[in-house]
C-alpha cells in the first residue's frame, strides 16, 4: 500500500494513548505514524509497519563505501544505560536520513564510524548533522537521524567519516583523519511519498520476532555468520532478551592472540531474527580465574564481534560472559525493548 | 565577517553588534549602551607582568567563582616587516589601550599573542616555549589550522568598549574611550580574519536565532552557555600561575589554544531529556541523584565530580560516560592544568564555540583533549567516540590555532629569543 492511502485512513485512532509492557503511559503525539503496539516484549518485535527506502547514492573513498540514503521521519529511541527515551519526530522533519558503511575489500560493515553529514539544498541552504548510532530491522547498524532538508530538487551533501573507532583482527591501517564522500541527489516530496509502506497486520504487530532485512548489499554486509556456518569452533549458543550470544574459540586471529599460550575467545552478540551485530555494549570474559575485556574487533568473515586473548586455556575450562552494559544503539521500532538485563551466561 | 547591517532590523542589528562589527555598529552601541566605562592608566609599570592576569580584575558569581567578560574579539593578524623597526609602534598602539580603558572587566582585558609561524618567520621558535604548530587532535576532525602571526583578544562586560578597542586598533577611531589613539596595530599589521562572540547569561539566550539552535528557542534565559549549564566553576579551572611558563625567557607568559567548535543543538535539546543532557555534561551520577539545578549554580564553586565514579567504570557498566566526569582524570592537586576562557559565537550564522584555554605548555592542552576524547574508553567499552560519550555527539571542531602569549614587556612583536634582537 502506498503511504499517503494508509495516512487518509488513519484518522483519530493515531492519537489514543497506549500502555506499553514496561508499564508507563506514552502519548501518541499527532504525527503520522500509527499508535506502539500494547504490551512489547522485551525482545524484538514485529513493529505496527515498515516502510521503503530510498537511495541517494553510494560513494568510494579509497576501501571504504559509503551509502546515504532516506526514508519517512519516524519515532525512534535513544538507549542511556538502561533507559530508553523516546523521541518523536518534529512536523517539520522532512526525511530520516541514513548513512551505511563497509569495507569494500572485506565486504564487513563498519557499525562505529562516527559520520557528519553536510548537505546543501537547492535553495543554497547548509544543513548539517552528526547523526545517532543506531539500529533498526530493516537498515541493521546505520547512522541515522530525522533532518529538515529543504524543497524539492538538486542536493549535494559530503560525508565525513574514520573508519579507525574499531579494532581489526587483519593489519589495515585506518586512516588517522576523517574520509569524505560526496553524493549529489535529488530530492522530492513525491517520491517520498511513492515509497512502499507496509502496515503490520494487528494480530502480528509486538509480537516477537522481526521484519526481513533489506536485501541489499549494505544491509547483508552487516550481518553476523549463522551458527551452523560460524568460521571458529563454537563453543556455546545462548538467546537472552532477544540477542544471540555466539561464543568461539581459536588458536589465533590475523594479528591477535599470537602468544603461543593464548587463546582467541570471540563471542558474537547480535540480534536474534536478523543477526545484526549488538556494537556499543560492554562485555566481558571470566575464563582460567581471570577477568577479560571484550573488545571490539572487526574480522573479515567474523564481522563485527567482541574478542579476548585468553592465556593457557584449555579444552574444557568454563567461560563466563558477562553484559556489563547493554548495546546502546539508538533503537528503531521494534528493537527498542530488547536486549536490557541479560544475566551472565556460561558456556 | 559580513559588516554590512543593510536590512537587518535595528534590535537585530543591536544585538548582533559585535559580531558585525565596525563604526555603524559601534555609534549604534554607543547610543543604545549609556554606560560610564572607567578610564586605565598612563602608568604601564602599574599593570601585572603577565597580559593573561585577568582573573583579579574580574567579576564574581554569589558563590565567587571568576565571571568572564561578556563580549569577545578575536583579530587575526599577519606581519611582514622587521620586528626592530616596528616594536615601538605596537608597543604605542597598546598602551593606547590600557590608557583608554581600566585593565578589568568593566573596561577592557586583552592580550597579544604569536604563532609558531611568526617565529618561524624570524628564523626560530621561542625559546623555552612548548608551541608546536596546530594540528587535528581527534580522529573525527579535519581542522583548519590557523596559522596568521598573531591575534588579539579583546574582552569586556561592554559590547562598545570592545567595539570601539578593535576600531581603534584597526585605525578606525582617532579616540577611544575620550583618549586620542596614539598609534594603530594596523599600522604595522594586516588584519586576515575576525572573530567574535558572548558568554554570561542572557547572551546566549538572545542569540539563538543562529542556525544549529532549534527555532523552539530552547536556550535558557539564565544558561551562560549555549548548553544550558554554567562551565566556569572555580574548582574546574586551573589558577593563572598553573598556566604560566614558569622559566627562559618568555617567563610570566603563557600559552594559548583556540579551537572553533560547531554546536548541533537540534538533538541535545530537542531529543535528549534534561537527565540524558546532566549525564552527559556533568556525569551519570549526578542525573541520577538529581544534583543539578538548572544552570548549575547550585553547585557553588565545584562540579563535585571527585567523589563520581571514574569515567572508565560508568563506561564500561553504564555505557555512558559524562563529560566533566572524563576530564577530572587530569587534575593536579584537584583542579585542572587548563584554564578556560572559552565563550559562544554566531559568526558565519553558526551556533558556535571559540574554545580558548590557557596552559603552559601546549602538550597540557592536548592531554586534556586526549581524556575528552577517551579513545582508551571508546574502544574497549560501550560508549562510542560520540555515542554517550560525555557531549562529542554535539560538537565538531572547524578550527585550531596555537598562540604564545608572552609576558607584558615583550608582548610586542617579540623574537625567539625573547629579547629585542
Amino acid at each position: 500500500m502506498r503511504r499517503r492511502r494508509f495516512l487518509a485512513g488513519l484518522g483519530a485512532s493515531g492519537l489514543a494513548a497506549s500502555a506499553g509492557c514496561l508499564g508507563f503511559l506514552e502519548t501518541e503525539p499527532a504525527n503520522r505514524e500509527p499508535p506502539l503496539p500494547e504490551n512489547r516484549p522485551d525482545e524484538p518485535y514485529y513493529p505496527t509497519h515498515y516502510e521503503g527506502m530510498e537511495m541517494a547514492g553510494k560513494s568510494a573513498n579509497g576501501r571504504y563505501r559509503a551509502m546515504l540514503s532516506y526514508t519517512f521521519p519516524h519515532r525512534f529511541w535513544t538507549v542511556t544505560a538502561e533507559e530508553t527515551e523516546r523521541v518523536d519526530f518534529e512536523s517539520s522533519e522532512d526525511v530520516h536520513l541514513m548513512v551505511s558503511v563497509w569495507d569494500d575489500e572485506t565486504g564487513v560493515a563498519l557499525p562505529a564510524t562516527s559520520p557528519r553529514i553536510e548537505f546543501t539544498n537547492p535553495d543554497g541552504e547548509n544543513g548539517r548533522v552528526n547523526p545517532w548510532q543506531m539500529l533498526s530491522q530493516r537498515m541493521g547498524v546505520h547512522y541515522g537521524d530525522n533532518v529538515v532538508l529543504g524543497p524539492d530538487g538538486d542536493y549535494e551533501a559530503t560525508v565525513q567519516l574514520s573508519p579507525g573507532g574499531t579494532r581489526r583482527t587483519d593489519d589495515v591501517r585506518t586512516p588517522d583523519g576523517p574520509l569524505e564522500f560526496s553524493f549529489s541527489f535529488p530530492f522530492s516530496r513525491g517520491r517520498l511519498d511513492d515509497l512502499e509502506y507496509t502496515d503490520v497486520a494487528g494480530d502480528r504487530e509486538g509480537t516477537p520476532g522481526a521484519v526481513d532485512p533489506m536485501g541489499m548489499g549494505a544491509v547483508a554486509a552487516g550481518q553476523t555468520p549463522p551458527v551452523d556456518d560460524f568460521p571458529l569452533d563454537v563453543r556455546g549458543t545462548q538467546t537472552a532478551k532477544g540477542a544471540e550470544f555466539v561464543v568461539a574459540t581459536a588458536d589465533q586471529r590475523g594479528s591477535l592472540a599470537t602468544d603461543g599460550d593464548e587463546t582467541y575467545v570471540a563471542v558474537s552478540v547480535r540480534s536474534k531474527h536478523s543477526r545484526f551485530p549488538l556494537a556499543a555494549t560492554t562485555l566481558s570474559l571470566d575464563a582460567g580465574g581471570d577477568t577479560h575485556q571484550l573488545v571490539p574487533t572487526l574480522d573479515a568473515d567474523l564481522g563485527y564481534h567482541y574478542a579476548a586473548a585468553v592465556p593457557g586455556l584449555s579444552e574444557g575450562d568454563g567461560l563466563t560472559v558477562r553484559q556489563q552494559a547493554a548495546c546502546q544503539l539508538s533503537r528503531h521500532e521494534g528493537y527498542e525493548t530488547a536486549f536490557f538485563g541479560v544475566e551472565p551466561m556460561e558456556f | 565577517m559580513d559588516r554590512d547591517q543593510r536590512g537587518v532590523p535595528r534590535r537585530e542589528f543591536l544585538k548582533a553588534a559585535v559580531a558585525i562589527g565596525g563604526a555603524s555598529a559601534l555609534s549604534a552601541c554607543l547610543g543604545r549602551e549609556e554606560v560610564s566605562v572607567p578610564s586605565g592608566t598612563d602608568d604601564p609599570s602599574s599593570l601585572p607582568a603577565r597580559q593573561h592576569a585577568w582573573n583579579a580584575y574580574a567579576a564574581r558569581d554569589d558563590a565567587g567563582n571568576v565571571l568572564p567578560p561578556r563580549h569577545h574579539v578575536l583579530l587575526h593578524l599577519d606581519y611582514d616587516g622587521d620586528p626592530a623597526d616596528d616594536r615601538d609602534a605596537v608597543e604605542t598602539a597598546l598602551q593606547t589601550l590600557e590608557r583608554a580603558y581600566e585593565w578589568s572587566n568593566e573596561g577592557l582585558l586583552f592580550t597579544l599573542g604569536y604563532t609558531p609561524a611568526y617565529f618561524d618567520g624570524l628564523g626560530g621558535s621561542p625559546g623555552g616555549v612548548d608551541l608546536p604548530r596546530p594540528e587535528a587532535l581527534s580522529d573525527l576532525e579535519d581542522p583548519t589550522l590557523d596559522e596568521p602571526d598573531a591575534v588579539l583578544h579583546l574582552a569586556s562586560d561592554h559590547a562598545q568598549v570592545v567595539l570601539e578597542a578593535d576600531e581603534a586598533m584597526q585605525g578606525e577611531r582617532d579616540t577611544a574611550n575620550g583618549e586620542p589613539v596614539a598609534a594603530a596595530l594596523t599600522d604595522v599589521f594586516s588584519v586576515t580574519d575576525r572573530r567574535t562572540g558572548f558568554v554570561g547569561t542572557g547572551l546566549p539566550a538572545d542569540n539563538q536565532d543562529a542556525d544549529g539552535v532549534p527555532d523552539s528557542e530552547p536556550v535558557d534565559e539564565d544558561a551562560p552557555l549555549y548548553m544550558g549549564f554554567k562551565s566556569d566553576f572555580e574548582a574546574s579551572q586551573a589558577t593563572e600561575d598553573r598556566v604560566t611558563i614558569q622559566s627562559g625567557p618568555f617567563a610570566g607568559g603563557t600559552t594559548q589554544h583556540v579551537s572553533h567548535i560547531d554546536l548541533d543543538l537540534r538533538q541535545w535539546y530537542e531529543q535528549d531529556s534534561r537527565e540524558q543532557r546532566e549525564a552527559k555534561m556533568f556525569c551519570p551520577a549526578h542525573a541520577d541523584e538529581g544534583r543539578i539545578e538548572g544552570t548549575g549554580e547550585n553547585l557553588g564553586t565545584s562540579p563535585e565530580l571527585e567523589d563520581s565514579p571514574p569515567a572508565e567504570q560508568s563506561a564500561r557498566e553504564d555505557g555512558i560516560v559524562g563529560h566533566g566526569q572524563k576530564l577530572t582524570s587530569v587534575r593536579e592537586d584537584g583542579r585542572p592544568i587548563i584554564l578556560r576562557r572559552d565563550f559562544d559565537s554566531t559568526d558565519g550564522g553558526r551556533a558556535g564555540l571559540h574554545f580558548l584555554a590557557l596552559q603552559r605548555e601546549i602538550s597540557d592542552f592536548v592531554t586534556t583533549r586526549d581524556a575528552m576524547n577517551a579513545d582508551d574508553i571508546s574502544s574497549e567499552t560501550a560508549v562510542g567516540r560520540r555515542t554517550n560519550n560525555g557531549i562529542r555527539q554535539y560538537l565538531s571542531v572547524t578550527h585550531r590555532g596555537n598562540y604564545l602569549l608572552p609576558p607584558r614587556e615583550l608582548r610586542a612583536l617579540p623574537t625567539p629569543e625573547g629579547s629585542d634582537a
